[in-house]
């Protein structure tokens, strides 16, 4: 004769679909702390402000909708900056048009001293003055440079990522980050060689 | 080592991406070479502008209140699960996306240039115009009756928000119906012991808030708030599923935005 047992309520317990929205709940909640971070890649990847929004919003909406792919205890913002990079090449830099290194060379060696630009009564400058301007030049200097180049120098030298970490994110030996790497900061060089101190 | 290839070992060398070796031998090379120590102290600079500078973009606070609102806010949702926006890229329906979105951007330029659609304005004149009795108020002594009236004016399309602004002891005296561009208003007014504050509830969006407003983000309540200023009154605006709620009273914007955040229930 079998004892029948009424199954017991256990308040405890929770859904699977409970435990899925809390994860993805704590997620969201993490990426919002790397949200200036995958901003600043955008917007240094991107031509313009727009494409730098949309991509943004379409990385965190990609990220929550497959957060169940992220393992917990590993590094998030790399794996938010790889969705980032991957939307951008697949979805935004597709129209780009392509700058040979070699042109941008030859442009910054026809470019005017930077000093021969600033009025000649600013011959003493604020500091803070000068920095805005540099901030400015270097802005303007990144975005000439090929996206490939800018890549690894907006990842390591902005996001503060190891080679190794470039390199996924980017998908790339990390001899290319490094030998990109080198090329980037020399065409950036040769366009705001001169402010610099 | 020639300067050429040093180059690369520069980089690294600045990263503090070098092995052991390698860094053994580009010292041995630039403790020989001017030019190559000068690349370094150059590559070192930018790289310390290049931190600097990026230090000075930040995410924009609309893009960050449009992701709390559209993927925090989203958390609980069910209908997102598993949905796929790939068809939404298909080649085919690129033509179709390109003529919506002009109709979308004529659209949008009608409503822009459409006579009196700042409703905040509009809602701080008419504000002003109870004030001084300008506008004859039809009073009710009951406000689930009032409502109830409100609601049928528009033909039950919406009902005012309901408040409970009991705590600041005023209550729901008179209402009318109002007309703002080419929307309907609903307005109700709160009398009592403070300051008349006037409630317009009316179908729209968050777009419908001033350009000027500022965003207050209440995460526990995951509801935007718009907060505006004009001479002597304030407003608050938030949104309420299909309806946009403005508060105006000659008040301080936080002590609107407490009523609000306190008091507000759905009726």
């Amino acid at each position: 004769m079998h004892t029948t047992y009424p199954l017991r309520y256990n308040a405890q317990a929770v859904s699977g679909n409970e435990v899925r929205n809390s994860e993805r709940e704590r997620l969201a909640s993490e990426m919002m702390v790397h949200l200036d971070h995958l901003y600043r890649v955008a917007f240094y990847l991107a031509k313009n402000e727009e494409d730098a929004h949309d991509c943004v919003q379409e990385t965190c909406a990609r990220a929550l909708n497959a957060h169940s792919q992220f393992t917990a205890g590993t590094n998030l913002k790399a794996w938010l900056t790889r969705i980032l990079h991957n939307l951008f090449f697949d979805s935004f830099a597709r129209n780009k048009r392509t700058v040979s290194a070699d042109a941008l060379g030859r442009d910054a060696a026809q470019k005017s001293d930077y000093w021969e630009t600033l009025p000649t009564e600013e011959a003493g400058p604020e500091k803070r003055l000068l920095q805005q301007e540099l901030c400015a030049k270097i802005n303007g200097a990144l975005k000439k440079i090929p996206v490939e180049f800018r890549a690894p120098i907006v990842l390591v030298d902005m996001g503060d990522f190891s080679y190794q970490e470039a390199a996924e994110i980017i998908a790339c030996p990390i001899g290319t980050v490094r030998s990109r790497l080198s090329r980037g900061r020399k065409l950036l060089q040769d366009l705001i060689g001169e402010y610099l101190a | 080592m020639r300067c050429d290839e040093a180059q690369e070992w520069i980089t690294a060398s600045v990263d503090g991406e070098l092995s052991a070796d390698e860094r053994v031998a580009i010292e041995s090379h630039l403790a020989e070479c001017q030019d190559c120590r000068t690349q370094l102290a150059r590559e070192t600079a930018l790289k310390r502008e290049l931190k600097l500078t990026s230090a000075t973009v930040t995410t924009p606070q609309a893009l960050r209140a449009k992701i709390e609102v559209n993927e925090l806010g989203a958390g609980t949702r069910t209908s997102r699960k598993n949905f796929s926006w790939a068809w939404l890229s298909l080649p085919r329906l690129r033509p179709a996306w390109a003529f919506a979105i002009v109709l979308l951007m004529i659209a949008a330029l009608a409503y822009q240039l459409r006579p009196g659609q700042d409703l905040a304005a509009t809602a701080m004149a008419t504000h002003e115009s109870v004030i001084k009795g300008k506008v004859t108020l039809a009073r009710v002594g009951d406000p689930g009756e009032l409502r109830k009236e409100l609601a049928l004016a528009v033909k039950n399309r919406f009902a005012p928000v309901a408040l409970d602004l009991s705590m600041a002891k005023l209550q729901p005296v008179a209402g009318f119906v109002t007309k703002i561009g080419d929307r309907e208003v609903l307005v109700t007014v709160y009398e009592g012991d403070g300051p008349t504050i006037t409630c317009y509830t009316f179908l729209g969006t968050e777009t419908d808030a001033p350009k000027s407003a500022e965003l207050f983000r209440d995460n526990e309540m995951r509801v935007n708030f718009f907060i505006f200023s004009q001479d002597n009154l304030s407003g608050v605006m938030h949104q309420e599923g299909e309806v946009i709620c403005i508060l105006i009273a000659k008040l301080a914007p936080a002590d609107i935005l407490n009523l609000l955040r306190g008091k507000t229930h759905h009726a």
